[in-house]
Protein backbone atom coordinates (compact mmCIF):
# COMPACT_ATOMS: atom_id res chain seq x y z
CA UNK A 1 0.00 0.00 0.00
CA UNK A 2 1.31 3.41 -0.86
CA UNK A 3 -0.20 6.12 1.30
CA UNK A 4 -1.22 9.21 -0.58
CA UNK A 5 1.23 12.11 -0.23
CA UNK A 6 -1.65 14.39 0.78
CA UNK A 7 -2.35 12.05 3.64
CA UNK A 8 1.25 12.19 4.74
CA UNK A 9 1.23 16.01 4.65
CA UNK A 10 -1.84 16.30 6.89
CA UNK A 11 -1.36 18.22 10.12
CA UNK A 12 -3.17 16.35 12.90
CA UNK A 13 -3.17 17.96 16.34
CA UNK A 14 -3.44 16.12 19.65
CA UNK A 15 -7.07 17.28 19.91
CA UNK A 16 -7.91 15.55 16.63
CA UNK A 17 -8.15 18.74 14.58
CA UNK A 18 -6.98 18.00 11.04
CA UNK A 19 -5.67 20.61 8.58
CA UNK A 20 -4.92 19.76 4.97
CA UNK A 21 -2.20 22.29 4.02
CA UNK A 22 -2.74 21.77 0.30
CA UNK A 23 -6.43 22.70 0.26
CA UNK A 24 -7.08 24.53 3.52
CA UNK A 25 -9.69 21.90 4.44
CA UNK A 26 -10.19 21.31 8.15
CA UNK A 27 -12.14 18.67 10.05
CA UNK A 28 -12.13 16.84 13.37
CA UNK A 29 -11.49 13.18 14.06
CA UNK A 30 -11.94 11.23 17.28
CA UNK A 31 -9.13 9.34 18.98
CA UNK A 32 -9.49 6.13 16.93
CA UNK A 33 -9.75 8.25 13.75
CA UNK A 34 -6.57 10.06 14.66
CA UNK A 35 -4.88 6.70 15.26
CA UNK A 36 -6.06 5.36 11.90
CA UNK A 37 -4.66 8.44 10.15
CA UNK A 38 -1.38 7.89 11.91
CA UNK A 39 -1.31 4.24 10.82
CA UNK A 40 -2.23 5.14 7.23
CA UNK A 41 0.55 7.73 7.14
CA UNK A 42 2.95 4.95 8.10
CA UNK A 43 1.61 2.80 5.28
CA UNK A 44 0.19 0.23 7.69
CA UNK A 45 -1.90 -2.44 5.99
CA UNK A 46 -5.65 -2.55 6.47
CA UNK A 47 -5.40 -5.82 8.36
CA UNK A 48 -2.82 -4.39 10.74
CA UNK A 49 -4.97 -1.28 11.23
CA UNK A 50 -7.88 -3.50 12.26
CA UNK A 51 -5.66 -5.43 14.66
CA UNK A 52 -4.19 -2.26 16.17
CA UNK A 53 -7.53 -0.51 16.63
CA UNK A 54 -9.18 -3.64 18.01
CA UNK A 55 -6.38 -4.05 20.55
CA UNK A 56 -6.11 -0.40 21.54
CA UNK A 57 -9.79 0.52 21.73
CA UNK A 58 -11.50 -2.75 22.67
CA UNK A 59 -14.03 -2.76 19.88
CA UNK A 60 -15.67 -5.81 18.36
CA UNK A 61 -14.27 -7.01 15.05
CA UNK A 62 -17.68 -7.12 13.35
CA UNK A 63 -18.31 -3.38 13.72
CA UNK A 64 -14.69 -2.39 13.40
CA UNK A 65 -14.37 -3.46 9.78
CA UNK A 66 -17.39 -1.37 8.79
CA UNK A 67 -16.27 1.66 10.84
CA UNK A 68 -12.82 1.70 9.31
CA UNK A 69 -14.30 1.41 5.82
CA UNK A 70 -16.62 4.32 6.57
CA UNK A 71 -13.65 6.31 7.81
CA UNK A 72 -11.82 5.59 4.57
CA UNK A 73 -14.91 6.78 2.67
CA UNK A 74 -14.71 10.06 4.63
CA UNK A 75 -11.09 10.45 3.58
CA UNK A 76 -12.19 9.95 -0.03
CA UNK A 77 -14.82 12.68 0.36
CA UNK A 78 -12.14 15.08 1.62
CA UNK A 79 -9.96 14.23 -1.37
CA UNK A 80 -7.23 12.78 0.82
CA UNK A 81 -7.25 9.39 -0.84
CA UNK A 82 -8.92 8.27 -4.04
CA UNK A 83 -11.79 5.81 -4.24
CA UNK A 84 -9.38 3.40 -5.91
CA UNK A 85 -6.93 3.72 -3.02
CA UNK A 86 -9.73 3.18 -0.53
CA UNK A 87 -10.85 0.05 -2.40
CA UNK A 88 -7.27 -1.16 -2.61
CA UNK A 89 -6.74 -0.70 1.12
CA UNK A 90 -9.98 -2.51 1.94
CA UNK A 91 -9.21 -5.30 -0.54
CA UNK A 92 -6.15 -6.21 1.50
CA UNK A 93 -8.51 -7.34 4.22
CA UNK A 94 -10.71 -9.25 1.80
CA UNK A 95 -7.63 -11.07 0.48
CA UNK A 96 -6.66 -11.87 4.04
CA UNK A 97 -10.16 -13.20 4.80
CA UNK A 98 -10.14 -15.25 1.58
CA UNK A 99 -6.79 -16.72 2.46
CA UNK A 100 -8.04 -17.68 5.88
CA UNK A 101 -11.31 -19.20 4.58
CA UNK A 102 -11.37 -22.99 4.59
CA UNK B 1 23.86 62.07 5.39
CA UNK B 2 20.33 61.36 6.56
CA UNK B 3 18.66 58.40 4.89
CA UNK B 4 15.60 59.26 2.83
CA UNK B 5 12.39 58.49 4.63
CA UNK B 6 9.52 56.76 2.94
CA UNK B 7 6.41 58.85 2.48
CA UNK B 8 4.07 56.36 0.88
CA UNK B 9 0.75 57.19 -0.76
CA UNK B 10 -1.79 54.36 -0.70
CA UNK B 11 -5.14 54.38 -2.49
CA UNK B 12 -8.45 52.55 -1.95
CA UNK B 13 -9.45 53.22 1.65
CA UNK B 14 -12.98 51.89 1.10
CA UNK B 15 -12.79 49.19 3.75
CA UNK B 16 -16.41 48.12 3.36
CA UNK B 17 -17.85 44.59 3.04
CA UNK B 18 -16.30 44.69 -0.45
CA UNK B 19 -13.07 46.31 0.60
CA UNK B 20 -10.35 48.01 -1.35
CA UNK B 21 -6.81 46.90 -0.51
CA UNK B 22 -5.58 50.26 0.86
CA UNK B 23 -6.13 49.55 4.56
CA UNK B 24 -4.42 46.15 4.27
CA UNK B 25 -1.42 47.69 2.49
CA UNK B 26 -1.17 50.48 5.07
CA UNK B 27 -1.42 48.02 7.97
CA UNK B 28 1.34 45.88 6.47
CA UNK B 29 3.63 48.90 6.40
CA UNK B 30 2.57 50.40 9.72
CA UNK B 31 2.94 47.18 11.69
CA UNK B 32 6.42 46.37 10.41
CA UNK B 33 9.21 47.75 12.55
CA UNK B 34 11.36 47.92 9.42
CA UNK B 35 9.09 50.67 8.10
CA UNK B 36 9.72 54.04 9.66
CA UNK B 37 8.14 56.42 7.19
CA UNK B 38 4.81 58.16 6.82
CA UNK B 39 1.71 56.88 5.08
CA UNK B 40 -0.58 59.14 3.11
CA UNK B 41 -4.10 57.93 2.45
CA UNK B 42 -5.46 58.72 -1.01
CA UNK B 43 -9.23 58.41 -0.69
CA UNK B 44 -12.07 58.81 -3.15
CA UNK B 45 -14.76 59.56 -0.61
CA UNK B 46 -14.90 61.36 2.73
CA UNK B 47 -16.71 58.38 4.22
CA UNK B 48 -14.19 55.76 3.12
CA UNK B 49 -13.77 53.89 6.42
CA UNK B 50 -9.98 53.74 6.09
CA UNK B 51 -9.84 57.53 6.46
CA UNK B 52 -10.71 57.11 10.14
CA UNK B 53 -8.66 53.96 10.82
CA UNK B 54 -5.78 55.75 12.52
CA UNK B 55 -3.31 54.30 10.03
CA UNK B 56 -2.54 57.40 8.00
CA UNK B 57 -0.50 60.48 8.78
CA UNK B 58 -2.63 62.49 6.38
CA UNK B 59 -5.50 61.80 4.02
CA UNK B 60 -6.23 63.52 0.74
CA UNK B 61 -9.18 63.06 -1.54
CA UNK B 62 -8.23 62.25 -5.11
CA UNK B 63 -10.48 62.48 -8.18
CA UNK B 64 -12.28 59.39 -9.46
CA UNK B 65 -10.69 57.79 -12.55
CA UNK B 66 -13.61 59.06 -14.63
CA UNK B 67 -12.33 62.63 -14.14
CA UNK B 68 -9.26 61.85 -16.22
CA UNK B 69 -5.49 61.86 -15.91
CA UNK B 70 -5.04 65.61 -15.84
CA UNK B 71 -7.19 66.00 -12.73
CA UNK B 72 -5.38 63.10 -11.05
CA UNK B 73 -1.95 64.43 -12.07
CA UNK B 74 -2.68 67.89 -10.70
CA UNK B 75 -4.01 66.50 -7.45
CA UNK B 76 -0.99 64.23 -6.99
CA UNK B 77 1.34 67.16 -7.65
CA UNK B 78 -0.42 69.12 -4.90
CA UNK B 79 -0.16 66.18 -2.49
CA UNK B 80 3.56 65.79 -3.24
CA UNK B 81 4.07 69.48 -2.58
CA UNK B 82 2.21 69.24 0.72
CA UNK B 83 3.57 65.96 2.04
CA UNK B 84 6.78 65.09 0.21
CA UNK B 85 5.15 61.80 -0.89
CA UNK B 86 7.92 59.85 -2.61
CA UNK B 87 6.32 56.44 -3.19
CA UNK B 88 2.84 55.61 -4.40
CA UNK B 89 1.02 52.26 -4.37
CA UNK B 90 -2.20 52.38 -6.40
CA UNK B 91 -4.39 49.40 -5.54
CA UNK B 92 -7.51 49.46 -7.74
CA UNK B 93 -7.94 47.97 -11.20
CA UNK B 94 -9.93 50.95 -12.38
CA UNK B 95 -7.36 53.55 -11.33
CA UNK B 96 -4.26 51.73 -12.59
CA UNK B 97 -4.49 52.86 -16.24
CA UNK B 98 -4.47 56.47 -15.01
CA UNK B 99 -1.49 55.93 -12.72
CA UNK B 100 0.41 53.99 -15.41
CA UNK B 101 -0.23 56.80 -17.90
CA UNK B 102 1.08 59.28 -15.33
CA UNK B 103 4.25 57.29 -14.56
CA UNK B 104 6.50 59.83 -16.28
CA UNK B 105 4.88 62.73 -14.47
CA UNK B 106 5.22 60.86 -11.20
CA UNK B 107 8.93 60.38 -11.94
CA UNK B 108 9.24 64.13 -12.51
CA UNK B 109 7.54 64.64 -9.15
CA UNK B 110 10.07 62.18 -7.66
CA UNK B 111 7.33 59.73 -6.75
CA UNK B 112 8.53 56.15 -7.18
CA UNK B 113 6.15 53.40 -8.21
CA UNK B 114 6.42 49.70 -8.99
CA UNK B 115 3.47 49.04 -11.26
CA UNK B 116 2.93 46.83 -14.28
CA UNK B 117 3.61 48.42 -17.65
CA UNK B 118 0.66 49.28 -19.88
CA UNK B 119 1.47 46.21 -22.01
CA UNK B 120 1.47 43.94 -18.96
CA UNK B 121 -1.74 45.53 -17.73
CA UNK B 122 -3.37 44.84 -21.10
CA UNK B 123 -1.95 41.31 -21.32
CA UNK B 124 -3.71 40.20 -18.13
CA UNK B 125 -7.01 41.83 -19.03
CA UNK B 126 -9.92 39.46 -18.62
CA UNK B 127 -10.83 39.47 -22.29
CA UNK B 128 -7.34 38.22 -23.21
CA UNK B 129 -7.15 35.43 -20.64
CA UNK B 130 -6.76 32.68 -23.25
CA UNK B 131 -3.78 34.50 -24.84
CA UNK B 132 -2.19 34.83 -21.42
CA UNK B 133 -2.79 31.15 -20.74
CA UNK B 134 -1.05 30.21 -23.99
CA UNK B 135 1.89 32.51 -23.28
CA UNK B 136 2.38 31.12 -19.78
CA UNK B 137 1.48 27.53 -20.69
CA UNK B 138 -1.26 27.42 -18.07
CA UNK B 139 -4.83 26.25 -18.59
CA UNK B 140 -7.68 28.76 -18.64
CA UNK B 141 -11.45 28.28 -18.86
CA UNK B 142 -13.26 28.66 -22.17
CA UNK B 143 -14.66 32.15 -22.57
CA UNK B 144 -16.33 34.48 -25.05
CA UNK B 145 -16.09 38.27 -25.04
CA UNK B 146 -19.34 40.01 -25.95
CA UNK B 147 -20.50 43.59 -26.32
CA UNK B 148 -24.24 43.09 -26.79
CA UNK B 149 -26.94 41.17 -24.93
CA UNK B 150 -28.10 39.80 -28.30
CA UNK B 151 -25.01 37.63 -28.38
CA UNK B 152 -26.31 35.77 -25.34
CA UNK B 153 -29.20 34.23 -27.28
CA UNK B 154 -26.94 31.69 -28.95
CA UNK B 155 -24.18 31.68 -26.36
CA UNK B 156 -25.09 28.11 -25.40
CA UNK B 157 -23.59 26.93 -28.71
CA UNK B 158 -20.19 28.12 -27.47
CA UNK B 159 -20.40 28.00 -23.66
CA UNK B 160 -22.81 25.62 -21.96
CA UNK B 161 -25.05 26.70 -19.09
CA UNK B 162 -24.40 27.24 -16.24
CA UNK B 163 -21.92 29.96 -17.19
CA UNK B 164 -20.34 32.98 -15.54
CA UNK B 165 -20.94 36.58 -16.65
CA UNK B 166 -18.04 38.81 -15.65
CA UNK B 167 -17.37 42.53 -15.77
CA UNK B 168 -14.20 43.87 -17.33
CA UNK B 169 -13.00 45.16 -13.94
CA UNK B 170 -15.09 43.53 -11.22
CA UNK B 171 -18.01 41.25 -10.59
CA UNK B 172 -18.94 37.72 -11.60
CA UNK B 173 -22.35 36.11 -11.61
CA UNK B 174 -23.17 32.44 -12.12
CA UNK B 175 -26.12 32.11 -14.52
CA UNK B 176 -28.17 28.98 -15.08
CA UNK B 177 -30.60 30.40 -17.63
CA UNK B 178 -30.66 32.86 -20.49
CA UNK B 179 -32.83 35.25 -18.45
CA UNK B 180 -30.28 35.27 -15.65
CA UNK B 181 -27.47 35.84 -18.14
CA UNK B 182 -29.24 38.83 -19.75
CA UNK B 183 -29.92 40.34 -16.33
CA UNK B 184 -26.29 39.80 -15.28
CA UNK B 185 -25.09 41.33 -18.56
CA UNK B 186 -27.20 44.45 -17.98
CA UNK B 187 -25.98 44.73 -14.37
CA UNK B 188 -22.37 44.51 -15.43
CA UNK B 189 -22.74 46.96 -18.32
CA UNK B 190 -24.54 49.50 -16.11
CA UNK B 191 -21.62 49.43 -13.69
CA UNK B 192 -18.53 48.80 -15.77
CA UNK B 193 -19.54 49.11 -19.42
CA UNK B 194 -18.59 46.73 -22.21
CA UNK B 195 -17.06 44.33 -23.09
CA UNK B 196 -18.48 41.60 -20.92
CA UNK B 197 -16.87 38.20 -20.48
CA UNK B 198 -18.91 35.01 -20.58
CA UNK B 199 -16.89 32.21 -19.06
CA UNK B 200 -17.28 28.49 -18.63
CA UNK B 201 -18.48 27.60 -15.11
CA UNK B 202 -16.07 25.33 -13.29
CA UNK B 203 -16.93 23.25 -10.28
CA UNK B 204 -14.14 22.91 -7.80
CA UNK B 205 -12.09 24.73 -5.19
CA UNK B 206 -10.86 28.27 -5.77
CA UNK B 207 -7.51 29.46 -4.54
CA UNK B 208 -6.05 32.95 -4.62
CA UNK B 209 -2.40 33.86 -4.72
CA UNK B 210 -1.00 37.28 -3.85
CA UNK B 211 2.38 37.74 -5.49
CA UNK B 212 4.95 40.34 -6.44
CA UNK B 213 7.01 40.12 -9.61
CA UNK B 214 10.40 41.75 -10.03
CA UNK B 215 9.68 43.04 -13.54
CA UNK B 216 12.31 40.79 -15.08
CA UNK B 217 10.46 37.50 -14.99
CA UNK B 218 11.31 36.62 -11.41
CA UNK B 219 9.08 36.15 -8.40
CA UNK B 220 9.78 38.16 -5.24
CA UNK B 221 7.26 36.29 -3.14
CA UNK B 222 3.87 34.60 -3.22
CA UNK B 223 1.25 33.59 -0.67
CA UNK B 224 -1.49 31.14 -1.73
CA UNK B 225 -4.76 31.27 0.18
CA UNK B 226 -7.96 29.27 0.36
CA UNK B 227 -11.06 31.26 1.27
CA UNK B 228 -12.87 29.70 4.24
CA UNK B 229 -15.88 31.98 4.35
CA UNK B 230 -17.53 34.19 1.74
CA UNK B 231 -19.79 37.23 1.87
CA UNK B 232 -22.96 37.33 -0.20
CA UNK B 233 -20.86 39.12 -2.83
CA UNK B 234 -18.47 36.19 -2.92
CA UNK B 235 -15.68 38.10 -1.20
CA UNK B 236 -13.43 36.24 1.19
CA UNK B 237 -14.24 36.97 4.84
CA UNK B 238 -11.73 34.49 6.19
CA UNK B 239 -8.99 32.44 4.64
CA UNK B 240 -5.97 30.30 5.33
CA UNK B 241 -2.52 30.06 3.79
CA UNK B 242 -2.05 26.76 1.98
CA UNK B 243 0.87 25.01 0.37
CA UNK B 244 0.58 23.79 -3.19
CA UNK B 245 3.25 22.98 -5.72
CA UNK B 246 0.76 23.45 -8.54
CA UNK B 247 -0.16 26.99 -7.43
CA UNK B 248 3.52 27.85 -7.04
CA UNK B 249 4.28 26.53 -10.52
CA UNK B 250 1.48 28.53 -12.11
CA UNK B 251 2.53 31.72 -10.32
CA UNK B 252 6.13 31.29 -11.42
CA UNK B 253 5.02 30.59 -15.00
CA UNK B 254 2.87 33.73 -15.00
CA UNK B 255 5.77 35.87 -13.77
CA UNK B 256 8.14 34.43 -16.33
CA UNK B 257 5.73 34.84 -19.25
CA UNK B 258 4.68 38.40 -18.45
CA UNK B 259 7.82 39.68 -16.67
CA UNK B 260 5.27 41.10 -14.26
CA UNK B 261 6.30 44.24 -12.41
CA UNK B 262 4.68 44.77 -9.04
CA UNK B 263 1.87 43.17 -7.09
CA UNK B 264 -0.91 41.00 -8.46
CA UNK B 265 -3.48 38.42 -7.43
CA UNK B 266 -3.99 35.19 -9.34
CA UNK B 267 -7.34 33.43 -9.06
CA UNK B 268 -6.95 29.72 -9.71
CA UNK B 269 -9.52 26.93 -9.74
CA UNK B 270 -8.76 23.32 -8.91
CA UNK B 271 -11.57 21.43 -10.58
CA UNK B 272 -13.17 18.37 -9.06
CA UNK B 273 -11.27 16.27 -11.61
CA UNK B 274 -7.94 17.70 -10.43
CA UNK B 275 -7.19 20.26 -13.16
CA UNK B 276 -5.81 23.71 -12.27
CA UNK B 277 -7.08 26.64 -14.35
CA UNK B 278 -6.18 30.32 -14.16
CA UNK B 279 -9.46 32.23 -13.83
CA UNK B 280 -8.12 35.76 -13.79
CA UNK B 281 -5.25 38.00 -12.80
CA UNK B 282 -5.89 41.16 -10.81
CA UNK B 283 -3.10 43.68 -11.42
CA UNK B 284 -2.75 44.89 -7.84
CA UNK B 285 -2.73 43.79 -4.23
CA UNK B 286 -5.91 42.04 -3.08
CA UNK B 287 -7.83 43.31 -0.05
CA UNK B 288 -6.63 40.28 1.94
CA UNK B 289 -2.92 41.04 1.41
CA UNK B 290 -2.42 41.68 5.14
CA UNK B 291 -2.43 37.89 5.39
CA UNK B 292 0.86 37.90 3.49
CA UNK B 293 2.34 40.05 6.25
CA UNK B 294 0.83 37.67 8.80
CA UNK B 295 2.43 34.72 7.03
CA UNK B 296 5.87 36.34 7.14
CA UNK B 297 6.02 37.95 3.69
CA UNK B 298 5.56 41.70 3.87
CA UNK B 299 4.89 42.10 0.16
CA UNK B 300 3.68 45.74 0.42
CA UNK B 301 6.96 46.72 2.10
CA UNK B 302 8.84 44.85 -0.63
CA UNK B 303 6.98 46.96 -3.20
CA UNK B 304 8.03 50.14 -1.39
CA UNK B 305 11.66 49.00 -1.59
CA UNK B 306 11.38 47.87 -5.20
CA UNK B 307 9.82 51.23 -6.09
CA UNK B 308 12.96 52.92 -4.79
CA UNK B 309 15.20 50.66 -6.85
CA UNK B 310 16.45 48.75 -3.83
CA UNK B 311 17.45 45.15 -4.21
CA UNK B 312 14.90 42.85 -2.63
CA UNK B 313 15.74 39.22 -2.03
CA UNK B 314 13.23 36.57 -2.96
CA UNK B 315 11.09 35.58 0.01
CA UNK B 316 10.94 32.03 1.30
CA UNK B 317 7.73 30.09 1.77
CA UNK B 318 4.91 31.61 3.82
CA UNK B 319 3.71 30.15 7.09
CA UNK B 320 1.16 27.54 6.07
CA UNK B 321 -1.90 27.68 8.33
CA UNK B 322 -1.69 31.44 8.94
CA UNK B 323 -5.30 32.65 8.81
CA UNK B 324 -7.24 35.86 8.50
CA UNK B 325 -10.73 36.49 9.81
CA UNK B 326 -12.17 39.84 8.77
CA UNK B 327 -14.19 41.99 11.17
CA UNK B 328 -16.83 44.69 10.96
CA UNK B 329 -16.59 47.29 13.68
CA UNK B 330 -17.77 50.79 14.32
CA UNK B 331 -15.04 53.40 14.36
CA UNK B 332 -15.66 56.43 16.50
CA UNK B 333 -14.56 59.71 15.02
CA UNK B 334 -15.87 63.25 15.28
CA UNK B 335 -17.87 65.39 12.93
CA UNK B 336 -14.90 67.80 12.87
CA UNK B 337 -12.80 65.16 11.13
CA UNK B 338 -15.52 64.60 8.56
CA UNK B 339 -15.89 68.36 8.15
CA UNK B 340 -12.17 68.74 7.45
CA UNK B 341 -12.12 66.27 4.64
CA UNK B 342 -15.44 67.35 3.15
CA UNK B 343 -14.61 71.03 3.12
CA UNK B 344 -10.91 70.98 2.32
CA UNK B 345 -10.44 67.59 0.67
CA UNK B 346 -7.78 66.66 3.20
CA UNK B 347 -7.56 65.47 6.78
CA UNK B 348 -4.59 65.62 9.12
CA UNK B 349 -5.21 63.37 12.13
CA UNK B 350 -2.03 64.56 13.81
CA UNK B 351 -0.10 67.82 13.49
CA UNK B 352 2.27 67.76 10.53
CA UNK B 353 5.79 66.76 11.45
CA UNK B 354 8.64 68.98 10.27
CA UNK B 355 9.75 67.89 6.81
CA UNK B 356 12.78 65.60 6.99
CA UNK B 357 15.49 65.24 4.43
CA UNK B 358 13.96 63.25 1.60
CA UNK B 359 16.99 63.25 -0.70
Amino acid sequence: MSANQKLKDLAVSDSGFVFDPSTGTTFNVNVPGSRILDLLKNETSFQDILVAIEGEFEVGNADLHRHVQEFLASLVSFGLITKEESDLISAENTDQVDEESP
Amino acid sequence: MTAAINIVGVTALNATDNPGPGVAVARSLRNDSAFTGRIIGLAYDALDPGVYAGLFDAIYLIPYPSEGQEALGNRLAYIVEQTGMNVCIPTLDSELPGFIALEKKLQELKVATFMPTSDQFAMRSKERLDELGNAASVSTPDQVVITSADELYNIHTRIAFPLVVKGIFYGAEICHTLDQAVKAFNNVVARWGVPVIVQEFLDGTEFDVVAVGDGEGGLIGAVPMKKMQLTDKGKGWSGVVVSSEELAKMTTAFMKATRWRGPCELEIMETTDGRYLLLEVNPRFPAWCYLAYGAGLNLPLAVVHLSQGKEVEEFGTPEVGAMFVRISLDQITHINAFEQIVTSGEFHPEPDQPEEDTK
